[in-house]
């Protein structure tokens, strides 16, 4: 009896430190270190360009990068200027160059990283630059032919305005068989049909060029640069989006790259690309950073905080900021409402599977996932196979059912059904398994009921963890995380009725 | 199966504590954690454990016939059976009842279960080796198969139970039996004596043996609702016996807290079936009666307050009706 005082006194100790030391960092960090607890205003985008190659053996390698030209509604920052790149030319040319020394190795792919900070500020209104004189172009006769050909067809009676005409062109172009695209330029895709639009515009009147840039979000780790059309008419410059038309630029979009001349060229390797991930660093970390590395030297020690991490590692850890809080729900969807779910974390999982591809999809794919996996395992049952070889067996058929879903999706053109490899393929393995028996020993009202109350907590961990303001607080106030710590280990010792017991055992409160 | 309203009637915690009503977190933080030591655990989950120690301590069980723990052994499980006319199988890891197979008779070369349907060599190979692979055992770790006879379950509840075979659930804490419940299959339980399958629960009192209440589904009922019989009219055969063997599980065992399965040979009398050291709430429910009321009591006494298991057999007779 008094070791079990004294260890419930000591869990008290315990959690009461673990409350007042995140309250006091708390504190600390939003008196004096400004982090701010408003999620939009305070942060900065951390972008970095991962540029990847494969250099020939004995040439130099000269890397050059088209930098953000001011896009409304942005500011930007440079790089962190680790002294490797030089920043050449202005505005709209501006760029950051590089030279490697020759290496004689062979065929090893190499990644080139460049770093920089994008801050949003309020929106001004600039001036249109009007464009320069296009110099004629020499083009063959065969892609003049075809390019007047797809012009006329865009607007037959030549009676459209250009908002409208090059709409239809851009939608002709996307709609395009590749060798049709061919014919107007080398280049494939996207990429082909802004270089077709832009020379057929050019040569009609209307001054047109590419416009390269990335999406300001975090959504994907690895981002290719997308592309646009811009084009000057009444006296003013105007974005279309390729294959659709569709007039003007998304929210969230940074401009790095206007004109010509391509986003970023690398001479002396072979097979170059460019990828780039975007995070949003909140300002008083980022402030923190300067007064620690003042303090200690930014060469002496690496950056300790989390906002340091490479940008892909960082999105990762705002993932991960949000667990404990959806822990935090299953204790309580466990020992306070009392509601058996099958395997303990399996909502959690499955809620970050959610997360990846939206919660009705997530859904959707789990229930037919589940559902064809509990028919192949019902029939697995009359092979009478052992345990291990059983569960390896759905294992196996789960993968399967994924690659089936993903192909379909991709024929249906239902993009976020795609996602559902991200379902934990070992964590379903078993959840089927456990339903089988369950579904043999207690019939399948009970199965369907802890499924149920799974998928339901599953759902309710999805919100948590797809609330972005939450994940921003969670984040950026890691601290907050010995709170939630704090509290699962006081309901570690619990001892009043479950929410559920109230209504099992009612009989016996009315009776005496 | 009833589906809950949707918002069904709760009642306050205050009450339910006030009927001495035991919850699931006060069960495991303030019982099973606090008297039941990890380390024993084996005593009552190793089936060939817990039936070694009773035949140290002189508590009666079914007759051991012996065990398979490898793959290479299941062939000659026969020869382990010899001249046994009946026996049974079960995971020594199991729970629940699960993985347990009966034979009641044997006929050329077939083994015939109690229901009358029956089955060849191939199926109780292919049996002991799900059992073997874990396919029962809790977490499915690897597991063996554990041979003993039949018991001859005397007919005593027959008219309260459709078809199973009913046991005596006894509360065994700190060597007091502090409560006791007879579980009787249904046939919406399907034969089988879990409440939560719609199995009926009928309390038994610590005293006399005799039911005092006894509950389908969180519910008073009085009848079974298959067979008819009243409840009133049911008597544990050999009371004390039953009292007897459960306090001497709790010597045999260093677990403060746990459930004694006693079922009733038509010759031997009780025997135990199997010790749970994590035994179900439900228990108040079919007595109608908390649980905590009667823990505190014993929680309450001296240490060495009865130092003999006739004298807690005593209290728990005097006081827990």
């Amino acid at each position: 009896m008094s070791e079990h005082h004294h260890s419930r006194r000591l869990l008290y100790i315990v959690v009461g430190i673990l409350f007042l030391l995140s309250a006091v960092v708390f504190y600390v960090k939003l008196r004096y270190l400004n982090f701010s607890l408003d999620d939009r205003n305070s942060s900065f985008y951390q972008v970095d360009a991962d540029l990847s190659f494969t250099p020939e053996p004995g040439k130099t390698v000269r890397i050059v990068l088209a930098l953000p030209d001011v896009t409304p509604g942005f500011c930007y920052g440079l790089g962190p200027a680790d002294g490797k790149f030089r920043i050449l030319g202005q505005g709209i040319d501006r760029r950051a160059e590089l030279e490697l020394p020759p290496s004689q190795e062979e065929g090893r792919r190499r990644v080139i990283q460049y770093r920089f900070r994008i801050v949003r500020c309020e929106p001004e209104s600039q001036p249109a630059v009007p464009p320069r004189v296009m110099p004629e172009t020499m083009v063959a006769d065969s892609v003049r032919i075809a390019g007047d050909a797809l012009w006329k067809q865009a607007d037959p009676e030549l009676r459209l305005s250009p908002p409208a005409r090059i709409p239809a062109l851009l939608r002709l172009l996307g709609a395009a068989t590749p060798p049709e695209r061919q014919k107007l330029s080398i280049r494939g895709g996207v990429e082909g049909s802004v270089a077709g639009a832009v020379e057929i515009l050019n040569r009609h009147g209307i001054p047109a060029r590419p416009l390269a840039g990335i999406y300001l979000d975090e959504k994907h780790s690895q981002q290719p640069p997308s592309l646009f059309l811009e084009a000057y008419y009444g006296g003013a410059w105007h974005v279309f989006r390729p294959n659709t038309g569709e007039e003007g630029l998304p929210p969230d979009f940074l401009i790095l790259q206007k004109g010509e001349r391509a986003l970023f060229e690398v001479s002396g390797a072979t097979g170059s690309s460019v990828r780039f991930a975007v995070t949003r660093v909140p300002v008083g970390a980022e402030r923190l950073n300067r007064i620690r590395a003042s303090i200690l030297g930014e060469r002496l020690l690496p950056d300790l905080t989390l906002f340091s991490l490479p940008a892909a590692e960082q999105n990762m850890f705002k993932h991960l900021a949000l667990l404990p809080l959806a822990i935090l729900l299953i204790v309580l969807t466990r020992n306070i409402i009392g509601i058996q779910t099958m395997g303990t974390f399996m909502p959690v999982l499955i809620a970050m599977a959610f997360l990846e591809m939206k919660l009705l999809p997530g859904l959707i794919n789990f229930t037919l996932i589940l559902t064809v996996g509990l028919a192949i395992r019902f029939w697995l049952s009359r092979l009478n196979l052992l345990m291990v070889p059983r569960i390896s067996a759905v294992v196996v058929v789960v993968i399967l059912l994924m690659q089936l879903i993903s192909v379909a999706a991709n024929v249906l053109r239902l993009p976020d059904f795609m996602a559902v490899t991200f379902f934990p393929l070992i964590i379903i393995a078993w959840t089927i398994e456990r339903a089988s028996t369950i579904w043999e020993e207690d019939g399948p009202v009970n199965t369907l009921k802890q499924l149920g109350a799974s998928l339901v907590a599953g759902a309710l961990c999805y919100l948590v963890l797809s609330n972005s303001y939450l994940q921003y607080l969670l984040y950026t106030f890691a601290e907050l995380n010995l709170v939630l710590l704090g509290i699962i280990l006081l309901l570690g010792t619990y001892t009043g009725y479950r929410l559920t017991e109230l209504v099992r055992f009612q009989a016996l409160a009315v009776k005496r | 199966m009833k589906i809950p309203l949707p918002f069904p009637r709760l009642v306050s915690p205050r009450r339910l504590h006030e009927a001495g009503v035991l919850g699931m977190n006060r069960r495991n933080h303030a019982y099973i954690m606090r008297y039941n030591r990890r380390a024993d655990y084996p005593d009552v989950d190793d089936k060939l454990r817990t039936k070694e120690l009773a035949i140290r301590f002189g508590v009666a069980t079914a007759e051991l016939i012996g065990s398979i723990r490898f793959q290479y052994e299941v062939r000659d499980f026969e020869r382990l059976v010899g001249d046994a006319p009946d026996f049974v199988i079960k995971p020594g890891h199991g729970s629940g009842g699960r993985g347990i197979l009966v034979v009641k008779h044997r006929e050329d070369g077939r083994f015939f279960k109690p229901d009358g349907s029956s089955c060849d060599y191939d199926f109780v190979y292919e049996h002991i080796s799900n059992i073997l692979s874990g396919l029962y055992s809790l977490g499915g770790q690897v597991d063996y198969a554990l041979f003993e006879r039949c018991i001859d379950f005397s007919d005593v509840y027959s008219r309260f139970s459709f078809q199973g075979v009913p046991d005596v659930r006894l509360i065994v804490f700190r060597g007091y039996p502090v409560m006791a419940m007879i579980r009787l299959a249904t046939k919406e339980s399907d034969g089988r004596a879990n409440l939560h399958q719609g199995a009926v629960g009928v309390g038994i009192g610590i005293r006399d043996g005799r039911p005092r209440f006894a509950a389908q589904h969180n519910r008073e009922i009085s009848r079974h609702p298959d067979t008819g019989a009243l409840f009133s009219e049911l008597v544990v055969p050999e009371w004390e016996a039953h009292l007897e063997l459960a306090a001497r599980c709790a010597e045999m065992t260093s677990l403060g807290y746990f459930g004694a399965d006693i079922a009733t040979d038509r010759r031997r009398g009780p025997l135990l079936l199997e010790l749970n050291a994590r035994p179900g709430l439900a228990i108040q429910i079919a007595n109608g009666q908390g649980l905590l009321t009667r823990l505190r009591l014993i929680e309450s006494l001296p240490v060495g307050a009865h130092p003999t298991r006739a004298e807690k057999i005593a209290f728990a007779r005097e006081h827990f009706n």
